[in-house]
């Protein structure tokens, strides 16, 4: 939604005299040294002219030094590629040398909050376009020197100073993040885009090639600083620079739930009282009128008339939907799996069987193809863990949540519909961390449940959550929300989803 | 397709379509159509139009694509009245590649471009699912009963 610019990934590297090193918590007598920054540069495969990000360490720490060894790394790097250096600007004559010795771009960062006198002739002497103007932000509030000290300007302000300067490009750290790979701060910079037009570049908390995607879609952030997670190896700059060119066409899935039983639509209340909720069929089809991408249908049957009612319900939502359907609810053995494409289901979701017999979910993937298997997994918050739960959350297990994912996806699970027992029926927000966890570690998609209040829940869950898909069952069924404006506001957030056809049938 | 083969329908599809009779592929069956595919086994397709079936190579990608995907439209009876970039709902892990030009009738993209739909004469294929893809689907459904009249549809 950002136009036709794909997001410019600026992979970055931190220089402590001439070499690239990592440092722990910001502690220079725990600096690793990685070796020489042109060959962790060339490492990377960047194509020539890349723009790479270096941070001065020593500058930052003392202020004001620009080293011989600096000097010469640049010099040697700037022969392939574009530099943008920072760290310790603050001066005229520290920006003149780096731009002498081959960078291209400046950042400054303390001088911007401290001297508009110093900056405003930096600016003059090499050029606004290239000095990037560093703000690091927490809690919307601008810090600098080394993040503890807070500055005496508020964003906004700053904001409009930098705008003066004939600055083009703004680098927004988000203290909080960086370095957790738990998400960018996407509503700080959908918030900034509100407040300026200056070109971002987003800063921390990188930690997949979804949130790459992601940032693409906010207006205004135009790069994006990746040093973590390449040095982590949690992802390659290549992919990172391949995910970047992809076209952004796949919309995301708004998936309403109906319990079923006995025919009918049910609503459990704390699994006590179950009450009526209507005719499967109907319900099924006002849900594809509304614009649903999928319907899941879950049998809570409990007896052996009921699940054989259940088939003749899911056959008769399926005559009349026009729009895929995952059958989910007790499904035991490959017999359970087939009776249920037969009935007319698309796709078969197993959760309990899978868990007591990890075999079936090969059995299943390879008679029926992995596009049909859909591994259900409820799970609950044990300490800083997540565990499996099972038998519709009333049974725990020793499983870890994300190993048993992995273990799912590579026995052949084609999707994974994962519900947070805690936050279900809460309407307080989905597991965001949750399914994280799980998005990070498997290739398939993941179907976020549990939990789901407000359009910003679904939000979240595709920007920090990863998630791929969203269920919701009671907002939708109670009207809380409906899924036109749900849609409206997540395109409106930059996320690309299916709108109803405007044509004629 | 080895099925087909060996039952004869592979000779009658391709005799009723000789005939003039008109075909719409949808998904393996739009995949049928091709020379060969290497899903499995190498095995030799219906031949009735030119390209090849490959699976999907980016590795960025999840493959199978389970999902809805904009498709991208060139135009022809299928797509009449479908705005270019409509979702359809695709369900695959192999794709048609060296498809001839004036046969794909649109594209999208999952990982790099793809051939999303195939017309050549009374022939037409399609990757995704038109029966699963609401509104839109039951148009594309419509459009080729319009424009063809009789019809085999192999799934």
């Amino acid at each position: 939604m950002t136009g036709t610019q794909p997001l410019e990934v600026i992979p970055s590297i931190d220089l402590l005299r001439g070499k690239v090193v990592r440092l722990l918590r910001g502690d220079f007598a725990t600096a690793t040294e990685y070796g020489d920054p042109l060959e962790i540069i060339k490492s990377w495969e960047a194509p020539e002219g890349t723009r790479i990000h270096v941070v001065d360490l020593e500058g930052s720490r003392t202020g004001g030094s620009v080293e011989t060894e600096l000097i010469a790394a640049i010099a040697a790097i700037a022969r392939r590629y574009r530099i943008q250096i920072g760290g310790g600007i603050r001066s005229v004559a520290d920006a003149e040398r780096l731009i002498d010795a081959g960078a291209e771009k400046i950042v400054v960062g303390t001088v911007l909050a401290e001297s508009a006198e110093t900056t405003e002739a930096i600016v003059a002497r090499v050029g606004p376009s290239r000095v990037v103007a560093a703000l690091d932000l927490r809690d919307g509030e601008v810090r600098v020197s080394g993040w503890s000290e807070g500055s005496a300007h508020s964003l906004s302000q700053m904001l409009k100073f930098v705008e003066s300067t004939g600055i083009e490009e703004i680098l927004v750290t988000d203290v909080g993040q960086d370095g957790t790979l738990a998400g960018p701060a996407f509503d700080l910079y959908r918030d900034l885009f509100r407040k300026t037009r200056l070109r971002i570049l987003a800063s921390g908390g990188v930690g997949t090639l979804r949130d790459l995607t992601c940032l693409g879609r906010i207006p205004g952030v135009r790069g994006v600083i990746v040093g973590k997670a390449l040095h982590a190896g949690t992802f390659t700059f290549r992919e990172a620079l391949s995910t970047s060119l992809m076209p952004d066409s796949v919309p995301v899935r708004i998936v309403p739930c109906l319990d079923v039983r006995d025919g009918r639509v049910v609503k459990g209340v704390n699994f006590s009282s179950i009450r009526d909720a209507g005719d499967p069929v109907e319900c099924a089809m006002r849900y594809e009128k509304e614009g649903a991408d999928e319907l899941v249908l879950l049998d809570i049957s409990a007896t052996e008339r009921e699940r054989q009612t259940s088939l003749d319900t899911i056959r008769k939502v399926a005559g009349n939907l026009f729009i895929p359907l995952t059958v989910g609810g007790g499904v035991k053995s490959v017999d359970d799996f087939r009776a249920l494409l037969g009935a007319g289901a698309d796709r078969v979701a197993i959760n309990t069987a899978a868990v007591l017999n990890p075999q079936l979910i090969r059995d299943v993937a390879r008679e029926f193809g992995v596009q049909a298997v859909v591994l259900a997994c409820d799970a609950r918050k044990e300490g800083d863990r997540y565990r499996v739960v099972i038998r519709s959350g009333s049974a725990s297990t020793e499983l870890d949540v994300v190993d048993w994912c992995r273990k799912g996806e590579e026995l052949g699970a084609g999707e994974i519909l994962l519900t947070s027992i805690d936050r279900d029926g809460t309407e307080s927000g989905y597991d965001l961390a949750l399914l994280r966890s799980v998005s990070s570690a498997v290739r398939i998609g993941v179907i976020a449940s549990g939990g789901a209040g407000n359009e910003i829940h679904f939000r979240e869950a595709v920007e920090l959550g990863g998630a791929g898909a969203l269920l919701a069952a009671s907002l939708f069924h109670d009207r809380h929300l409906a899924i036109g404006g749900l849609k409206g506001f997540l395109l409106e957030s930059g996320i690309p989803v299916r709108l109803p056809f405007e044509g004629v049938i | 397709m080895l099925w087909l083969r060996e039952t004869g329908v592979a000779d009658a599809l391709r005799d009723a379509v000789a005939g003039g009779a008109s075909l719409l592929g949808i998904c393996v069956g739009h995949q049928l159509l091709f020379e060969d595919s290497d899903e499995m086994e190498w095995t030799a397709g219906l031949g009735l139009c030119t390209g090849k079936v490959r699976r999907f190579e980016n590795a960025l990608v999840a493959v199978p694509q389970i999902g809805w995907n904009r498709v991208s439209v060139a135009g022809g009876a299928l797509f009449e009245g479908i705005p270019d970039g409509t979702p359809f709902y695709f369900v695959n892990s192999y794709r048609a590649v060296d498809v001839d030009d004036r046969d794909a009738i649109a594209t999208a993209s999952y990982g790099s471009p793809f051939v999303a739909a195939v017309g050549s004469g009374s022939v037409f294929g399609v990757q995704f699912h038109p029966e699963k893809s609401s509104d839109a689907g039951l148009r594309l459904l419509r459009n080729f009963v319009t424009a063809t009249g009789r019809s085999v549809c192999p799934t």
